[in-house]
């Protein structure tokens, strides 16, 4: 409970992002912008090898905007799960098409 | 109440990605101004370039194809030959898919000694451009080495997006339309006014540079998602959509006279007089089956 206490109350100013927000923003932003870009090309597969190019070309720009996104999150808890439950699902979805 | 801490964030995600990543940047973009200028570098370094180079329709190519014929282990069919001049070089490139390429002088159709990778400033202001400068040796150390360099300017490339696009944001949800008071609204508002323009260009490109450094050296595992385990490397994949296969030409196996190349050039020159030839392809050259191919580009047109 404490540690839930911890994650979502909403710190008293934005003046300092803070290393949480940090990691998650770069390593979930990482793991979460990879899947989803190799997630087009599986889902839309009658364009498979066109997708595949602009995930290639565009993943880091995904990067950038998805780590943007989980940085300014509100609070703790809301950055983390921003960065887990998405990637919980592409995750999913991707295990749905493959196995 | 939250609005406001999420409007502090970003300034302050702004400034403070800004900071860290300029250092980076700012090494990259000036020996990017090196990086433009790399082919002439490159002629100029090597001093068997320093010769004159003649129009491609008095280029005697017989005597450099002749050449080329008596040269051991070099492929014959599917030559391309670049023309001098072509990206600043003053030399003739003869080159196959399967051979280091060879150098000719244009003006008297002679091979040229080229002294390789001796002077090596071109390549190391280069690398200095995409951040490949710390491989110290072949071996492993170094080898790791580079690919630090290499991934760290990614990196960077990466955070100088997620800069632009808070910038973006920061321009849209304010106005900066103050009376200028202090020197730091009046950095402010400069720096609003050159990013507006700037922006488009500058996030090409660093794409562009993120593409590179990271993307391809990343490319195995979404190779491997993609294809479902199929494919470890991504060409396999965007290879068919970039570079569409050419369809091979038989050989018929009869000698045929060739016109001169200078004079095929010449009338491939006079109908398309708007196209600068850079590159003459032989497919099945002194054959029926003979096709030359000539390539090059509209100067007036970016793509």
């Amino acid at each position: 409970m404490n540690l839930y206490r911890f994650l979502a109350t909403h710190e008293p100013n934005g003046k300092t992002l803070g290393l949480f927000r940090i990691l998650t923003a770069i390593f979930g932003g990482l793991v979460l912008s990879y899947l989803g870009m190799s997630l087009l090309p599986v889902l839309f597969s009658s364009f498979k090898q066109d997708l595949a190019v602009i995930a290639l070309l565009y993943n880091t720009f995904a990067w950038a905007v998805v780590a943007l996104w989980i940085a300014l999150a509100p609070t703790k808890l809301s950055a983390l799960l921003r960065c887990f439950l998405t990637t919980l699902m592409i995750g999913m979805l991707l295990g749905y098409h493959y196995v | 109440m939250y609005e406001k801490l999420w409007k502090q964030r970003l300034v302050r995600l702004h400034a403070t990605l800004g900071l860290v990543v300029s250092l980076l940047l700012y090494i990259s973009l000036f020996f990017g101004i090196f990086a433009i200028f790399l082919p002439y570098i490159h002629v100029w370094e090597k001093p068997s370039r320093h010769i004159q180079t003649l129009s491609p329709t008095q280029i005697d190519y017989e005597k450099i194809l002749q050449t080329v014929a008596l040269e051991p282990n070099f492929p014959q069919n599917n030559l391309v030959i670049t023309l001098p001049k072509t990206k600043g070089e003053s030399a003739l490139k003869v080159s196959h898919r399967f051979a280091t390429p060879l150098f000719f002088n244009s003006s008297n159709a002679e091979k040229i000694a080229d002294e390789g990778k001796t002077s090596q400033l071109s390549s190391f202001l280069n690398q200095l451009h995409y951040g490949k400068v710390l491989d110290f040796d072949k071996e492993l150390f170094g080898a790791l080495w580079s690919v630090f360099g290499r991934v760290l300017f990614g990196l960077m490339a990466v955070g100088v997006m997620s800069v632009i696009i808070s910038g973006v944001i920061l321009i849209l949800i304010f106005s900066y339309k103050q009376k200028i008071k202090t020197p730091k609204m009046l950095f402010s508002a400069l720096h609003v006014k050159i990013f507006t323009w700037v922006f488009p260009v500058f996030l090409l490109i660093v794409m562009s540079g993120a593409f590179m450094n990271l993307s391809l050296l990343s490319a195995t595992p979404m190779a491997k998602l993609i294809s479902g385990g199929a494919q470890s490397q991504i060409d396999a994949i965007i290879g068919p959509v970039l570079f569409p296969k050419e369809q091979s030409v038989a050989q018929s196996h009869e000698d045929a006279l060739m016109l001169p190349i200078a004079k095929l050039f010449h009338m491939a020159q006079t109908r398309k007089p708007t196209i600068d030839f850079q590159q003459i392809r032989l497919i099945n050259w002194h054959d029926q089956s003979a096709r030359i191919e000539f390539k090059g580009m509209t100067p007036i047109s970016l793509f």
